[in-house]
């Protein structure tokens, strides 16, 4: 079938904004691709740029880790660690005139990471032997953790301190 | 070009033999796809005159031809396409052979060229260029066959005067007529004491009652195919010409549009390309992430179980060193004395957190104080929540500040 020239013209215009509009749709899905796509690869990138700094750092995580497999304490008798560590902390606590008082044995704590015996206790002590008395009782190979601490001044003798203490030793699991 | 057969297609350049066509649609098959088409037409699809005008310029015969071919002819001006050849030309006037064709006759002749490779871009006469290969001879009859019609030209110095139709292509059908002719040519004023008489090669056997009828003019064989010079009339019909500018445009139109869709489709597959490419890079630093995953997953490890013991192991987060850093940071009363009137009267710690609570002059030294905390490097991996204040009765304030790790 022949088509007029007015058929004809109506024919290319239609097919010009059928191209058009098709061409719209196309761009705006690629549009929507490209920029989906580039999120994704700069969270990736990112994600990858952490990854690798942690890589950077293997060799001091594995030297921390092969460290604490060597220094952590092993619980050797369960009933007996909650007496030796009072009885360690009572003589560091006499030899800097700490006082300690309503010391109270805690129940062993298990953790992915550990396993914790505390024991709880009050103290009384100037400001300065308190301070030694602390410095003493935490070394980094002691695996000494204080738990709970409160400390306050004494409201009636201004030069002492008071102290709440939950002490703990924290054994490999 | 018309043959005895009918027509033939090509052999006008030199060493290419004609190909023989028995219709107009056959010849028009027979032409290459993209070739040039030049029409030699025949002697009875033209009308010929010789007329002798008044005038030497060219632009002025050609109007003066034009007058007189509408007299002679049926149709109009605007319905045939003319031409002419000047034969003679004296000081005043000119003798020249008109050449004329009707433009509807042309169309429907060339209809099947036109639907199949285009239509030509020349039309000529085969007389005429037949003529035009003796340029010089004084004065030449030439005896060819034309599909059912045996023509007799008659030439001088290459250049056609007169052409004469007999309607037979049988030998002594033509010899009978052949004095007639002769003599309506000389009636319109051509010379007919001929130099030489030239017939068709395949009219050999034409000669013996041909030189029975010239006499002493010798008679010899020509062929009628090989290479045709441009004639000098060109016959395609001004029509044509706009038809002809029509279809080069309509085809540089596709050109450009066969052009822009190529582009088109080279941008397609270049965003196709591109999504690709950004597919294959996501898929390159997720494989590098799996690969590495293993070691980076023991590394987590390692690293989770150090932040859990770190309250244990690292000193920074031991309750000396975190009282030691929270004295260090109480901000002077004044520049240089080291007395404050910042006091902590509470401290608590647990190992996520620690909490100071205190008395100070006023909230301004509270800020400071926090702000001196938050810039202690010892304390880089505790995080300070702003403090709480509340005034007290002797204009003091109190407050109260949590880090947490």
């Amino acid at each position: 079938m022949k088509m007029s020239p007015r058929e004809r013209k109506l024919a290319i215009a239609m097919g010009a904004i059928v191209l058009v509009f098709a061409n719209l749709l196309l761009m705006a899905a690629f549009s929507r691709k490209s920029a989906a796509l580039r999120a994704d690869l700069a969270d990736r990138r990112a994600t990858w740029a952490n990854m690798q700094d942690l890589l950077g750092e293997e060799g001091m995580w594995a030297a921390r880790d092969a460290a604490i497999d060597v220094k952590q304490p092993r619980l050797a008798n369960e009933s007996a660690a909650g007496v030796d560590l009072l009885n360690v902390v009572r003589v560091m606590a006499r030899q800097h005139n700490v006082t300690l008082e309503n010391e109270v044995f805690g129940g062993l704590e298990k953790s992915q990471w550990y396993r914790s015996v505390p024991v709880m206790m009050d103290t009384h002590s100037s400001w300065p032997d308190l301070v030694a008395f602390l410095y003493q009782l935490q070394k980094p190979d002691q695996f000494m953790v204080c738990e709970s601490v409160n400390i306050s001044v004494d409201p009636s003798d201004q030069t002492k301190m008071l102290g709440h203490f939950k002490i703990a030793r924290w054994y490999a699991p | 070009m018309p043959a005895s057969e009918g027509w033939r297609v090509g052999g006008i350049v030199d060493g290419e033999s004609a190909r023989p066509a028995r219709t107009i649609e056959e010849a028009a098959a027979a032409v290459p796809e993209g070739a040039t088409v030049r029409l030699s037409l025949p002697v009875n699809a033209v009308l010929m005159e010789r007329m002798r005008l008044p005038s030497t310029d060219r632009e002025e015969l050609g109007g003066m031809v034009v007058l007189q071919l509408e007299k002679s002819m049926p149709d109009t001006g605007d319905e045939v396409t003319s031409g002419f050849e000047i034969i003679r030309q004296e000081a005043n006037d000119s003798e020249l052979l008109a050449i004329a064709v009707s433009n509807e006759q042309l169309d429907s002749l060339c209809e099947p060229l036109r639907a199949s490779r285009g239509l030509p871009d020349e039309v000529s006469v085969f007389a005429v260029q037949f003529a035009a290969r003796f340029p010089d001879e004084e004065t030449l009859a030439l005896i060819f066959r034309e599909s059912d019609s045996t023509i007799l030209a008659i030439a001088q110095k290459g250049k056609l005067v007169a052409a004469q139709t007999c309607l037979t292509t049988d030998r002594e059908e033509f010899l009978t007529e052949l004095p007639r002719l002769l003599l309506a040519a000389e009636l319109e004023g051509a010379p007919v004491n001929f130099s030489r008489v030239a017939i068709e090669r395949e009219l050999s056997g034409w000669v013996d009652g041909l030189r029975a009828q010239f006499g002493i003019t010798p008679v010899d064989r020509v062929a009628t195919d090989g290479p045709l010079e441009r004639g000098p009339v060109n016959l395609v019909p001004a029509g044509w010409t706009l038809e002809q500018e029509q279809l080069a445009r309509k085809a540089r139109m596709r050109d450009w549009l066969a052009l822009a869709g190529l582009i088109y489709l080279l941008l397609l597959l270049l965003a196709a390309g591109y999504i690709i490419w950004m597919q294959r890079q996501v898929g390159a630093v997720d494989a590098k992430a799996v690969a590495a995953a293993p070691a980076v997953d023991a590394i987590a490890q390692h690293k989770a179980r150090w932040s859990a013991l770190a309250p244990a192991m690292d000193p920074a987060q031991f309750t000396v060193e975190i009282l030691l850093q929270a004295y260090k940071s109480i901000p002077p009363a004044e520049p240089g004395n080291p007395a404050s009137d910042l006091h902590i009267t509470i401290f608590s710690q647990t190992p996520a957190q620690f909490m100071l609570e205190g008395e100070a002059p006023n909230g301004n030294m509270v800020i400071q104080y926090e702000n001196a905390l938050q810039a202690n490097p010892n304390l880089k991996d505790y995080h300070f929540e702003p403090a709480t204040m509340e005034n007290l009765p002797n204009e003091h304030v109190h407050f109260r500040i949590f880090g947490k790790l």
